[in-house]
């Protein structure tokens, strides 16, 4: 057992020191194909949304804006602005790759912030043919920036998205941090920004601005004057402790890396519902009798109403601990008692 | 597969903190560390010493002729917002020990009432205009106050280049500080062309969007290849950010700053003249036919004739008197020229010394 | 209680140095400082591309074209093109040389060329010159357009507010008559739009100037024409959109440009198609509508078929159905798989001129004895005017039908395809005449 364990060990010294390398190779890519493989990795996780404020018609007259968005876990979380997607808005509806298009609700507004949350109202809708799950973005640290750095928009530039199923991708660098002290044109932000010389244009409002890693380290908003002619983005710290609270996943299905139950959890967002989306077949839920589509609604007595709720009670449980979950299943409410698998 | 308990279970925790503990060392292997610079912040850091921002407070501003606007100006009232200057700081290089800096002139243009300068240190400091240099859209500052600004570090000069780019297509980067807290910015390019303005500057694709303007342009090994300028709509109607921008040579400004530091400006240089009237370049490319010469030029000292035609200038290749005014242009007067004419069917090499463009012509 | 047996035991002895070493090194290495030689590994990077990026500009430089077309009335319409033969074949964008008496070119250093049009595409914006020359001209090659992905690295040639063919720092001052060259990376394929039906998009800078000059990969290919930029406010400057005609499409048109004498090349279309607007779920786009007896009918279209594929490329809306056929002249034939009843099929449709049939006069009365339809003015470029209409004449007979109003005119043309040769008779000044008009496409 031991020497499996040190075999194990070396491969993983092996792999994260040829990680360390990959991280940084990212941005020193092949001249000729430039950043094609970055493109490919993370276009499909940059949605066009369009929002008629008009009763729904598929039709483009009615459309009253569109923009960009960009997809924040696998079951349909998109990040926006509202300047796409603001307070109050109804028919939003969110164009993903290969022409699809799933209708989303708003889930929340942070004007000041230029954020605008949505969920897809039907994940499923959405997915490419063979697919369980949509590609999403991993955020990134706008933090560790530091100018020169390679800084790649992403969006639905003029109805890139909506009319031809391109995303468009622009590349530049990190220009300088900035202070933006009034608002511009339609944007109400002020405090720190992104310059960046990536092409910011028409449609890629509420889209993501990418660090060479694929992960997204700013929200683009269109607030061009005469001195940021460039336009500028948010940086994605100031707004990670606005997501967060709003995180309509949880996976700790046994492909994720520290599994414990082999459970995998939405909030759909109607109801506030949290499901079972996915039981690990050999996993402690699977054991427990848990099964795909029962509501979770207390953890050891405790009601659930959120997932980072859930999250934050199901990490405080202790490895090979032995928790109590109420669930609803059909028309009735059963207890289910789950052992959790020990840590190393 | 439940845990349980055995004497083996004491080893097995040892372990398993073992490994837990190089874990976290392995994921924090895999991600970078917090804050580590790129290369080309590496390269704007390495100039950080040099660049300062310089706010220009004025009374009044140059009036932009409609000519040189897009669309003659004829664009909506708000877009016309965007043909006035920018109210943000701008940029300088601190180009000797005493405290003179070198800008773009545009940024010097108007009734200035007074100039402000946030040196690297974060000091600010007033200035004054020393002199100014048209040509190359070149001006020179001097901040108020104590005659040297170096106290316990050694002055080194900026990190000119030795020469100047030959070709299209290298890497350059422009750099700019901002105001208070005065960062360095930088936008990414190519040059996108040598030889432009006769040969005194480059053009180049970087971003110049108005806080970087009069910053240095910089290639891989951190060299000062020139000064960006040359966006006032004095001198064209491209604008800012268009991805045509200009940058006077490093070699350019070594050829001027001595006289600028003198408190002189640089008038443009008088024009040369050879003395020679030809045809207009589409007529062939056989060299530039000589119609008429002169009477007492420099072309007329030297020889030539008419129905002569200029093949060869000064070792360059003439194929037209598109090309040959264009390398008379690139000389001085008073340079000692060669050239090789054909005359019927001989070839003769002639030689002379530039005069000056006649006023009036 | 369990006690390991020996074995157990001495694998255990031979397996605790292991893991304590390799903690050591993972330990130790999370030590190394990874600055400089991450930023070193970035700047070599840049190098290598830069000397790559440098080789192919010099390789691409002497090729190209200033062009300056001399418009009526003074002034010049400029632009820039590109070599694309040792014989002199030149590409440019259509709207650079459009109206254009007479076109001059000059290549890099400011060598001057006489040049002639050989072909035009106004629907695609592209024209074709021909240099006159010794035959040994520097030339650039098309490359596949299809190949081209979003991310890659692209430079562009060209002339933008001409600061290579005029000295923009002194005014009359002589230029030094060396393109600009951008470099920016692809941002998208495919776009369509009304003028540009199937452009690959780029973020590098392309200003006026720029149009018809060679957007070129790292392999030194072109694989497009730069010809229309985006902007913001009208301010006319690039702001990070700009769209490159194809070099495939190009390429299709080639053998129409280099026999058109100057004329005009038109695109082709599936007469009597009609397609819906968008494939739902289920792959293929369907077909709405045949019209009977028409030329798609005659290709074995029939309503309620599925259209997968067309000239091999996948099509699931009506916009990308137009602008794979944007890609197409009259007269060439196109692939369409289609799925029927569950059935694959493969047809071959012949493209017909789109659009209507179009002459450029414009009429005006004009006093006479003569019945017919006075010409007013005569469009530049037109069929008209290449056929020597001039303003004055009265257009009396079309196709040996009398014509005696516009009502009538406007009839007989309605009637008539781009692409259809007539004979006119005019009068003009009292004599009468014929000729033979080409009919264009709008």
């Amino acid at each position: 057992m031991r020497l499996f364990v040190s075999k194990i060990f070396a491969l993983m010294l092996i792999l994260s020191a040829l990680g360390a390398g990959a991280g940084q190779r990212l941005a020193a890519d092949d001249h000729a194909s430039g950043y094609t493989g970055l493109y490919d990795r993370i276009s499909r996780a940059v949605v066009g949304i369009t929002r008629s404020d008009y009763p729904r018609e598929r039709s483009r007259s009615s459309i009253t804006h569109f923009g960009t968005g960009t997809l924040l876990d696998p079951v349909g979380m998109v990040l926006t602005s509202p300047s796409v997607v603001p307070e109050g808005s109804r028919n939003i509806d969110v164009y993903l790759h290969g022409g699809r298009v799933a209708p989303a609700v708003l889930i929340k507004v942070y004007p000041s912030k230029e954020v605008s949350l949505l969920q897809l109202k039907d994940f499923r809708r959405a997915l490419p043919p063979g697919k369980e799950r949509l590609e999403y973005l991993r955020l990134g640290s706008s933090a560790d920036l530091s100018i020169g750095d390679p800084l790649f928009s992403l969006g639905n530039a003029f109805r890139s998205i909506q009319s031809d199923d391109q995303v468009v991708m622009a590349a530049g660098v990190l220009s300088g941090i900035v202070e933006l002290k009034e608002k511009h044109l339609e944007s109400i932000y002020t405090g720190r920004a992104l310059e960046s010389t990536a092409a910011l244009n028409n449609g890629m409002d509420g889209g993501p601005l990418v660090d060479a890693r694929g992960r997204m380290v700013g929200l683009l908003i269109l607030n061009f004057s005469q001195e940021r002619w460039l336009g500028t983005a948010i940086p994605i710290d100031e707004l990670k402790q606005l997501i967060e609270p709003h995180r309509s996943w949880f996976d700790d299905s046994l492909e994720s890396a520290s599994s414990l139950a082999g459970l995998e959890l939405m909030n759909s967002h109607e109801g506030g519902k949290i499901t079972v989306l996915r039981v690990s077949p050999g996993g402690a839920a699977a054991s427990a009798g848990l099964r795909r589509g029962d509501v979770l609604r207390k953890f050891n007595g405790r009601k659930i109403e959120s997932v980072p709720d859930f999250r934050k009670v199901f990490n405080a449980a202790r490895p090979g601990e032995q928790v109590r979950l109420e669930v609803g299943r059909d028309k009735t409410t059963l207890s289910i008692g789950l052992t959790l698998w020990g840590r190393f | 597969m439940a845990a349980s308990m055995s004497s083996t279970g004491q080893c097995r925790r040892r372990l398993s903190l073992l490994i837990a503990l190089s874990f976290s060392i392995t994921l924090s292997l895999s991600s970078p560390a917090a804050g580590e610079p790129g290369a080309l912040s590496a390269i704007a850091d390495g100039l950080s010493a040099w660049v300062v921002s310089v706010k220009v407070d004025r009374s009044k501003d140059i009036e932009i002729p409609r000519s040189r606007l897009p669309f003659n100006g004829r664009v909506s009232p708000e877009s016309q917002g965007y043909f006035k200057r920018p109210k943000g700081s701008v940029t300088g290089l601190l180009v000797d020990r005493r405290g003179y800096i070198l800008t773009s002139n545009y940024n010097l243009l108007g009734t200035i009432s007074s100039i402000t300068v946030r040196l690297p240190s974060g000091e600010e400091r007033k200035a004054r205009v020393v002199a100014r240099d048209r040509l190359d859209d070149l001006a020179l500052i001097k901040v108020e106050g104590d005659a040297d600004l170096v106290e316990k570090k050694s002055w080194r000069d900026p990190p000119w280049a030795e020469t100047s780019p030959s070709a299209a297509g290298s890497f350059v980067f422009a750099i700019g500080r901002g105001s208070a807290p005065g960062r360095l910015n930088l936008t990414e390019g190519i040059i996108s062309a040598v030889g432009r303005n006769s040969n005194r500057a480059v053009q180049t694709d970087a971003k110049l969007n108005y806080g970087n303007v009069g910053g240095p342009l910089v290639d891989l090994d951190g060299k000062v290849v020139g000064l960006s300028g040359f966006v006032g709509h004095t001198y064209s109607q491209w604008g800012l950010n268009s991805g045509i921008g200009f940058a006077t040579t490093a070699e350019t400004i070594r050829m001027v700053l001595p006289r600028l530091l003198a408190g002189k400006d640089i008038e443009p240089p008088p024009r040369p003249f050879l003395g020679i009237q030809s045809e207009p370049a589409s007529s062939g490319n056989d060299g530039a036919p000589v119609v008429a010469v002169v009477p007492k030029s420099s072309a007329a000292s030297a020889g030539v004739k008419s129905k002569d035609v200029i093949i060869r200038f000064n070792g360059e290749e003439v194929p037209n008197f598109n090309r040959l005014r264009f390398l008379i242009f690139s000389c001085k007067v008073g340079d000692k020229v060669e050239f090789v004419v054909r005359r019927g069917e001989k070839k003769m090499t002639l030689s002379g010394v530039l005069g000056k463009f006649p006023e009036g012509r | 209680m369990k006690y390991m047996t020996r074995r157990e035991s001495q694998r255990h002895q031979r397996s605790a140095p292991v893991l304590q070493a390799s903690l050591a090194l993972l330990v130790s290495l999370s030590f190394v400082p990874r600055t400089s030689a991450e930023t070193g590994e970035q700047v070599s990077a840049l190098r290598a591309l830069e000397k790559r990026i440098k080789g192919v500009v010099a390789g691409c430089k002497p090729a190209f074209v200033f062009i300056k077309g001399a418009q009526e009335g003074g002034g010049y319409s400029s632009g820039s093109g590109f070599c694309i033969s040792p014989d002199g074949y030149v590409l440019t964008n259509d709207h650079v040389i459009v109206g254009a008496r007479s076109i001059e070119a000059y290549m890099t250093g400011g060598r001057y060329f006489k040049t002639a049009v050989v072909g035009r595409d106004p629907g695609g914006d592209v024209a074709l010159l021909k240099l006159e020359g010794d035959g040994k001209f520097p030339f650039l090659k098309l490359g596949d357009s299809q190949a081209v992905r979003p991310g890659q690295r692209v430079l562009a040639l060209g002339d933008p507010f001409l600061t290579g063919s005029e000295n923009v720092f002194v005014r009359g001052a002589p230029a030094n008559f060396e393109p600009a060259v951008s470099m920016g990376i692809v941002s998208a394929v495919h776009r369509y739009s009304e003028t540009y039906n199937d452009a690959i998009q780029v973020d590098l800078a392309v200003n006026r100037g720029n149009s018809g000059g060679p957007l070129i990969t790292l392999d030194g290919k072109v694989v497009g024409i730069n010809g229309k930029i985006e902007t913001r406010f009208a301010l006319g400057i690039n702001t990070g959109v700009g769209y490159a005609v194809p070099s495939n499409q190009i390429l299709r048109f080639m053998k129409h440009l280099e026999v058109a004498e100057g004329g005009t090349v038109l695109h082709g279309k599936i007469e009597g198609l009609e397609v819906g607007e968008r494939a739902d779920e289920k792959a293929g786009l369907p077909v709405i509508g045949v019209r009977q007896g028409s030329p798609a009918a005659a290709s074995g279209f029939k309503a309620g078929d599925l259209l997968e594929r067309l000239g091999g490329l996948p099509v699931r809306t009506r916009s990308r159905y137009k602008g794979i056929l944007g890609t197409y002249p009259a007269g060439d034939t196109v692939v369409a798989e289609v799925l029927r009843e569950g059935e694959k099929l493969t047809l071959k449709a012949v493209l017909v001129a789109g659009g209507k049939a179009h002459l450029g006069l414009i009429p005006r009365a004009i006093e006479s004895d003569v019945a017919g339809v006075g010409v007013g003015s005569v469009v530049r470029s037109s069929p008209a005017q290449r056929a020597g209409i001039k303003e004055g004449d009265i257009v009396t007979m079309f196709d040996g039908q009398p014509i005696t109003s516009t009502t009538e005119l406007k009839s007989v043309m309605n009637q008539r395809r781009p692409g259809d040769t007539i004979v006119l008779k005019l009068s003009r000044a009292g004599e009468d005449l014929e000729l033979k008009v080409t009919l264009g496409g709008k």
